[in-house]
């Protein structure tokens, strides 16, 4: 019997991967829809990864090359002042996506319930959903505040013991700011439960912000599992590698499973993240100043329109409210695409009460995305006008 | 650390994770192998081209093409490259994605030999049942599962393990009846040094192995899933789910060493 989170989860990617076809099948898409960067990876880290892969060592460990896991830990120490043994507290993933996986897979048995924002990127009901866990969803939204806020965690935890917290989030772009994160924190230890910190776009946020890890608040560490990788910050997603940072123990059970089922991730994509850490640590703040530029020129052209919006705070997307126009979300996508020939997402792709909501990505160049709102501007005039 | 908060995450870890090791348990580490220079400089090449992104979700399809056709030059079945294959991040993502797409959860039962034989340690962490194809006193499971290992513990995906199961003729067929589904793992049989041929599947068989038979290849990682398009359309289902795609610039290495006149190890 088919699990209905995992159901909820396959027809919510499914959704995404239709209009992507489509969009392949027609000529000048702008593509606003995936979180795969538009950016190549910089040639720094491919000259180096080519160097790296000179000599190649005797075995991988499933848990991933130790000098790239000591790497990682140095990250960490220089960037959040946290120290973590990369032996036993680190380990390799294909991916921030696998990473995930492998979390539930670690932590829920099944009847579990794990709490999640709404919305929220539907992969995680899948793996919820394939460890045999349901899914609480703690509300956000109110006054297009997308932010997940302690108060609403506190009231709609139900019997969950893991949280996840998607900051900055993907889909809304939603930014959890420190205080909330302490805030949030400071729940997670009343309530006693584990918080999934999934910071894949750590290294994305605006405005001169900076993330708070979750494992930085007090008491947290030995309470949280962080999930991060090299896909958005350093337009690496071709090489599918990421990482878990968590509890000796927690390592130890995701090296199990992973050993099970994929094994070690590729040693050229290990030696790809390596030499980004070790060889081009500036490179995130470079494409932060792009995607901010890119944020802004959107925000602009959806102001322009009078479509509101989640504020975005950081991540690589925008959250759209489009119910003025009285057409389903989907519907939407669909006649934009065809009609405009501009992909973005529906909203119930990432939860079933955003009927009228869209995932708009800023994975285009500044010229594109000026572009896309012109013809979104035009789309968008004819429906008000009645005319399509 | 405090002895309160040490204990958080590690109270929360699922029973799975306490599975124990049986006999033919995955190493925790692989072999590698040298690398050509060609294959390297090749790789360059078309990382600086812009080869750095998300491949399609069932993978390259000139590298789909090359294994259908590999499958056929071996004596295996013909597959429809961009309907009935995906490549997947090694032999076991392959497996893992094909249970789940099948359906299987906690609590499924599959007949196979020997607990699973090298993927045993899958089976348990999955909660799949796992009883002996002669056992059918529990009526019929849903799914067999069998090996085809034609090289010692399959070239490289594991350390120590020497698991070589029972030879298979080639016309063995691996579908009891007409309804229950099949997976055969054929290990590095499309590409490897075997003296076995390929299994008769039938209309619900999928087939998953490995690329370790390719010199040089073990370090990117790679497997397969073949089958028929039906299933292989809800296997894609979870190997998105779980990877999203399988490494770039692995499928590139396994297209420049099937470009190489003689890469085999035969």
């Amino acid at each position: 019997m088919k699990n209905r989170v995992v159901s909820s989860g396959e027809k919510a990617t499914s959704l995404r991967y239709n209009l992507m076809e489509l969009a392949a099948e027609k000529n000048d898409v702008i593509s606003l829809g995936r979180g795969d960067p538009d950016l190549d990876t910089p040639a720094e880290i491919i000259e180096g990864t080519s160097r790296r892969m000179q000599t190649t060592p005797s075995s991988i460990p499933v848990r991933g090359l130790l000098e790239l896991r000591r790497s990682v830990a140095n990250h960490y120490q220089i960037t959040k002042g946290l120290d973590f043994d990369p032996e036993q507290e680190i380990i390799i993933t294909n991916g921030g996506q696998e990473g995930l996986f492998l979390t539930m897979l670690a932590l829920v048995n099944p009847g579990d319930s794990v709490a999640t924002p709404d919305p929220r990127y539907s992969s995680y009901d899948q793996a919820i959903g394939a460890a045999g866990g349901s899914i609480v969803e703690i509300p956000t939204g109110k006054d297009l505040r997308f932010e997940l806020d302690a108060d609403d965690l506190r009231q709609g935890i139900q019997a969950a013991k893991i949280l996840v917290l998607v900051n900055p989030s993907n889909p809304t772009g939603a930014l959890v700011r420190a205080d909330g994160v302490q805030r949030i924190a400071e729940a997670a230890r009343d309530l006693d439960i584990v918080v999934v910190s999934d910071e894949i776009y750590e290294e994305v946020v605006y405005d001169n912000q900076r993330l708070l890890s979750t494992v930085a608040c007090e008491g947290m560490r030995e309470r949280t599992v962080t999930l991060s990788g090299f896909s958005k910050a350093y337009a690496m997603t071709g090489f599918r590698v990421g990482y878990l940072v968590g509890d000796p123990a927690f390592i130890d059970a995701v090296e199990r499973i992973k050993a099970a089922t994929s094994g070690p991730c590729p040693l050229l994509s290990q030696n790809a993240a390596l030499t980004a850490l070790e060889e081009a640590p500036h490179v995130p703040a470079e494409f932060r100043t792009i995607y901010q530029r890119r944020r802004d020129c959107m925000t602009a052209g959806l102001d322009a329109m009078g479509i509101s919006y989640g504020h975005p705070g950081g991540g690589l997307f925008m959250w759209a409210d489009i119910s003025p126009f009285g057409v389903p979300a989907e519907e939407f996508c669909l006649d934009v695409l065809r009609q405009t020939g501009v992909l973005m997402f529906p909203g119930k792709s990432f939860g079933q009460k955003w009927e009228y909501f869209v995932r708009i990505s800023l994975l285009a160049k500044e010229a594109k995305i000026t572009e896309a709102l012109e013809r979104l501007g035009d789309h968008i005039e004819n429906l008000r006008a009645g005319t399509r | 650390m405090s002895d309160y908060t040490a204990s958080s995450t590690k109270r929360a870890l699922a029973q799975r994770t306490t599975v124990h090791s049986g006999t033919s348990v995955p190493s925790l580490k692989i072999r590698t192998e040298p690398l050509d220079a060609g294959l390297l400089e090749d790789l360059r090449d078309h990382l600086l081209a812009g080869e750095t992104h998300y491949t399609t979700r069932p993978g390259v399809l000139e590298l789909r093409q090359q294994l259908a056709r590999r499958i056929t030059i071996t004596g295996g079945p013909e597959y429809d490259a961009e309907r009935e294959t995906i490549i997947t991040a090694g032999e076991g993502e392959a497996l893992f994605a094909t249970l789940l797409g099948l359906g299987l959860s906690e609590g499924s039962r599959v007949s196979a030999d020997d607990d699973g034989g090298r993927h045993s340690k899958l089976f348990a962490i999955l909660g799949i049942q796992v009883v002996q194809p002669a056992d059918v006193k529990m009526g019929p499971p849903p799914l067999e599962y069998s090996e085809l290992v034609t090289e010692k513990a399959a070239a490289g995906t594991t350390d120590d393990d020497e698991v070589l199961r029972k030879p298979m003729v080639g016309d063995t067929s691996y579908q009891a009846d007409e309804k229950t589904k099949c997976i055969v793992n054929v290990g590095s049989l499309a590409f490897g040094n075997s003296t076995f041929g390929w299994p008769a599947v039938g209309p619900h068989t999928v087939v998953i192995g490995n690329f370790d038979g390719l010199a040089g290849i073990s370090s990117f990682r790679l497997g397969y899933v073949v089958g028929p398009e039906n299933l292989v359309k809800k296997i894609m289902t979870w190997k998105q789910a779980f990877s999203i795609c399988t490494a770039a610039p692995s499928q590139r290495a396994a297209i420049w060493t099937l470009d190489q006149k003689g890469s085999c190890k035969q």
